[in-house]
């Protein structure tokens, strides 16, 4: 295969948009012309979806099939349709040409049902009050990394620390969040 | 990996974040076989979902890494070193066809890629094993569902704990299938099931082990003919046939 390290910076540039896009969902017009949304609420499934298609970008890529002079994002996504589809068991018939327009869902997907969203309001506030709880620097690290999804190197710049600390500041929280989700009662074994 | 395992590493991933490549893997391995499991795993997906869209597509890219790492990397571990491998090696590429197998000449199956089937650890029905004598020779027939250059790389016999090396010339047909010709003397030291796992590949695809192991608890056996058992898979870079077979 090419360079490892060229396919894990592509990894890292186009994975998380794509587990997000798999998330939100996508819709196409299969071979009877007919139009169809798909969307994958299962983070495992997405997770093996996106296993599958590095596979075969790796492979593409390997064989001299992706040309690493163009931009990697579409063609991914591109395998990653087609992968989706058969992941999800769509019948041969519902597999369009290479040629079809997939159009990417560009918000969230909507909550199913009343009670759903009320479970997600409910959590939000939850989680609201949790972090409120912490300590300002706690705090800040917290909206500096799920808000705004930044390096720990970055958070480091921005709050005036290195690198390291914020790494085990990070640790602590998470660790401290999944007893949070615990406590809660999210997580319970089904 | 047993159940309670898997509960505390799903609990160590989310938690901790910190966990060793081979351990995420075995993970992976044993979500797509158990249900509840893998239910687990999304309800802690779900709950990092509150934290932010971002941040749970980020955390979520990071855990996958080591499966796609591994599956993205051209296979470096050599357990096939030893006299009986490179004897084997020797004679990949060569059309010999020996004497007159007196073993059975059964067609496979068609491949199947492991994104459209789940797999489930089910033990063949006796009848949709191939049996074969443990003096003699057998002869398989492996046609993959698309045309491939690749190389019938590894076999093995596996029961329990148990993997041997299967000693095998192969030869590749004018109509892309593989002729597969083998013998249990040497390398079944008993008669019962037992399965064949015949790995086709690039020539440095070498499967470890485990893998072995793995594809061989993990396969299904549906059997759709008395000629067609369980399908080949395809791991990493390599299209691997299971057949489930019986010693006499």
């Amino acid at each position: 295969m090419g360079d490892r390290a060229a396919l894990r910076k592509i990894y890292e540039e186009v994975a998380p948009d794509l587990l997000r896009r798999l998330r939100r969902g996508f819709s196409y017009f299969n071979k009877a012309g007919e139009n169809r949304f798909v969307k994958v609420p299962s983070a495992f499934d997405r997770e093996e979806i996106l296993q599958e298609t590095f596979r075969r970008f790796a492979e593409a890529w390997d064989k001299g099939n992706y040309d690493s002079a163009r931009p990697a994002a579409p063609y991914v996504m591109r395998i990653a349709f087609f992968t989706t589809l058969q992941y999800t068991g769509r019948q041969t018939r519902e597999i369009p040409d290479e040629d079809v327009e997939v159009r990417w869902a560009e918000a969230a997907p909507p909550v199913e049902s009343a009670e759903k969203k009320i479970e997600k309001e409910q959590r939000a506030a939850q989680v609201r009050a949790f972090l409120q709880s912490l300590g300002e620097e706690d705090r800040r690290i917290c909206q500096l990394r799920f808000e705004e999804d930044l390096s720990q190197a970055k958070i480091g710049q921005r709050i005036g620390t290195s690198r390291d600390h914020v790494q085990r500041a990070l640790k602590r929280l998470q660790r401290r969040l999944a007893e949070f989700f615990e406590e809660q009662g999210w997580v319970r074994e089904p | 990996m047993n159940h309670d395992e898997a509960k505390a590493l799903i609990r160590e991933i989310f938690a901790d974040g910190d966990v060793e490549s081979s351990r995420s893997l075995e993970l992976r391995a044993h979500l797509r076989q158990c249900e509840a499991c893998r239910a687990l795993y999304d309800r802690w997906a779900e709950a990092e979902e509150v934290l932010g869209e971002a941040h749970a597509s980020s955390a979520s890219a990071e855990r996958a890494w080591p499966s796609v790492d591994a599956v993205t990397r051209p296979a470096s571990r050599r357990w096939w070193l030893g006299a009986a491998g490179a004897a084997a090696a020797a004679l990949v590429g060569l059309a010999v066809w020996p004497s007159e197998p007196d073993g059975p000449i059964v067609e496979y199956g068609v491949e199947i890629s492991p994104i459209q089937k789940k797999f489930r650890s089910t033990e063949p029905a006796e009848d949709q094993r191939v049996v074969i004598g443990r003096r003699g020779r057998f002869t398989l027939l492996l046609r993959p569902d698309v045309p491939t250059t690749d190389r019938l790389v590894a076999a093995a016999f596996w029961v329990g704990e148990e993997v041997t090396k299967a000693n095998f010339t192969w030869a590749r047909s004018e109509q892309g299938s593989i002729r597969f010709e083998g013998a249990a003397a040497d390398a079944v030291p008993e008669p019962g099931p037992w399965t064949l796992v015949v790995f086709v590949g690039r020539d440095d695809a070498e499967p470890s082990l485990d893998a072995v192991r793995q594809l061989a608890t993990t396969t299904s056996s549906s059997a759709r003919s008395e000629h067609e058992f369980a399908p080949s898979i395809r791991k990493d870079d390599r299209r691997v046939f299971v057949i489930p077979m019986i010693v006499k």
